[in-house]
């Protein structure tokens, strides 16, 4: 009976360090998972804040084309004429070879709100195909020469993820 | 041997409160570098929209910012030109942020003219960023303002 007491406690004696050694693997094991978790999501985070600030850069510039803009000295505002030309001169694929350097994989389309209800969409470039896409949406004005009006618009680029 | 045995426990209670404690640390820092981007891209957002607001033209024939001008100082350029701004608020937030699920107040203070969609901007814990603001220029060198706030 005694023997057996003592033979128990030699065993538990000899598995404490088998058992602290497992447990702080597990604690080392749970960080270094976290760590890499964390590591990951920061790195698609950077990734996805850097192709939103190119998305924003690249509708900032779309309104500084002279092929868009206004011609006078309105800011943030893209021609309604020259939209929907441009928009009809991207029909034709070669038109959309050359500008693809410009805006790389990206649909983008403008949407003009009609005060009076009647809204209406400009798509002014499109090369996308992939499903998996993600939009960036700035604010601009659009202007049509012919009733010197400005409508509210949303101008819209959409890229793979 | 039992003084022994006790010791060792705590020493693991204290790893493991460690342990939590700077997996805490890491997950906040980690969540609050993520909300600072969202509110950035929020406020460049709500800068953008004030802005073309208050260059589109109204049924009235005058931009935004000057209806608010003639609401503010009812000069009767417009006619009803406070219930004309609502109505442009109304529709602009409705086609746009609306439909994107944003969270919005757009008013032009002092008047009561405002679109709101669940969003208090009197609670600061609720607001994304300090929003977008355009200046309404008055005849007599005062100024009104035109601002939105986008919410969590």
């Amino acid at each position: 009976m005694m023997n057996d007491m003592r033979g128990n406690k030699g065993q538990l004696q000899t598995l404490e360090p088998i058992l602290i050694t497992i447990f702080l693997a597990l604690i080392i094991g749970i960080l270094l998972l976290v760590y890499v978790r964390i590591n990951s999501s920061q790195q698609t985070t950077a990734v996805s804040t850097q192709r939103n600030q190119e998305d924003v850069a690249t509708l900032a510039r779309i309104a500084t084309l002279p092929e868009l803009k206004c011609s006078n000295a309105f800011e943030n505002c893209i021609d309604e004429q020259k939209a929907k030309a441009f928009s009809f001169m991207m029909a034709d694929a070669k038109s959309r070879i050359f500008y693809h350097a410009f805006f790389g994989d990206a649909n983008i389309s403008i949407s003009a709100i009609g005060l009076d209800g009647n809204n209406e969409q400009i798509p002014l470039y499109y090369s996308l195909n992939s499903t998996n896409v993600k939009t960036t949406i700035t604010y601009f004005t659009i202007y049509d020469p012919v009733t010197n009006t400005r409508r509210f618009a949303t101008l819209m680029i959409t890229r793979p993820t | 041997m039992k003084i022994g045995m006790k010791a060792q426990i705590e020493m693991i209670g204290l790893v493991f409160v460690v342990v939590i404690i700077v997996m805490g640390i890491v997950l906040y820092a980690k969540f609050s570098s993520t909300a600072q981007n969202h509110a950035v891209k929020q406020e460049q957002g709500s800068s953008s929209f004030v802005t073309a607001l208050g260059q589109t033209t109204t049924p009235c024939g005058v931009p935004v910012e000057r209806l608010a001008a003639s609401c503010i100082e009812n000069d009767g350029q417009c006619q009803d030109a406070c219930s004309q701004l609502q109505e442009v608020f109304n529709t602009i937030t409705s086609n746009t942020l609306s439909k994107q699920g944003v969270k919005y107040n757009l008013s032009l203070e002092g008047k009561g003219v405002q679109s709101v969609d669940n969003c208090n901007s009197a609670d600061p814990k609720v607001l994304t960023s300090p929003g977008g603001m355009i200046p309404v220029v008055l005849s007599n060198n005062g100024r009104g303002r035109i601002t939105l706030y986008i919410c969590r």
